[in-house]
């Protein structure tokens, strides 16, 4: 996939998103994470998220995953939307970066933002939902 | 070679069942065949090469899951991808 991943959130969500990502697909592609402190100001958020999206931008653009819309996070990736090529989406989870970064079909960045958006909702459950009504089944 | 179809049953024997790690390491290796590989609990098939598409069968220790796989190299793939959910390769 050559469209770059960014994680940025409230303190290290993001970084702490990563480990978990790595610790299940060791292999998963270099994707960045950018925390957002509250003792920082709005010009060093903006700052340190265009570094990182000039490094995370391979040419096809980036995808920036945030934890939640109206969030500082948010709001300051948002800011980039006509500056940069880059597309928002918010309300970050594991499920849509473990399939980031098992994904084999190249897409565009806008068709990427719409597909993983629809991919993190799809794998939000009620767990039990998902478990075999008869335990013993399959065996 | 030509495409082959091979299929085998195998008991889950990782400790904590295919949680997220096992299928990583799942999808990791079965992205290293040429086959398309599925696995199956009972009835529901779902595809090997997603990692939550493997939990979402919430297999356990002592669960039969099926490893189905369609290609040029598709018995060795469903015999080491077998190794790996009865926890004896890693």
């Amino acid at each position: 996939m050559s469209v770059g991943v960014l994680v940025v959130t409230h303190y290290s969500l993001g970084l702490e998103f990563i480990r978990a990502l790595r610790l299940i697909v060791p292999g998963a592609p270099e994707f960045y994470a950018l925390s957002v402190e509250p003792e920082q100001t709005v010009e060093e958020m903006r700052a340190a998220i265009e570094e990182t999206l000039k490094k995370a931008d391979q040419g096809e653009g980036v995808l920036v995953l945030t934890d939640m819309f109206g969030g500082t996070p948010s709001n300051i990736s948002l800011s980039f939307l006509n500056e940069r090529k880059v597309e928002v989406v918010t309300g970050v989870n594991l499920p849509m970066l473990i399939k980031l970064a098992t994904l084999k079909k190249e897409r565009t960045l806008d068709e990427l933002a719409r597909f993983i958006r629809d991919y993190g909702q799809r794998n939000i459950s009620v767990a039990s939902d998902l478990l075999p009504l008869d335990p013993g089944d399959g065996k | 070679m030509t495409a082959a179809e091979y299929e085998q049953a195998f008991v889950v024997g990782a400790e904590h069942g295919l949680h997220a790690r096992p299928a990583g390491q799942f999808v990791t290796l079965a992205a290293e065949y040429k086959s398309e590989v599925l696995v199956s609990r009972g009835d529901e098939w779902v595809n090997g090469d997603s990692v939550l598409s493997l939990l979402s069968l919430a297999a356990s220790p002592g669960t039969t899951l099926r490893i189905r796989a369609v290609g040029v190299d598709a018995e060795d793939a469903v015999r080491r991808l077998g190794l790996l959910i009865e926890g004896r390769e890693s």
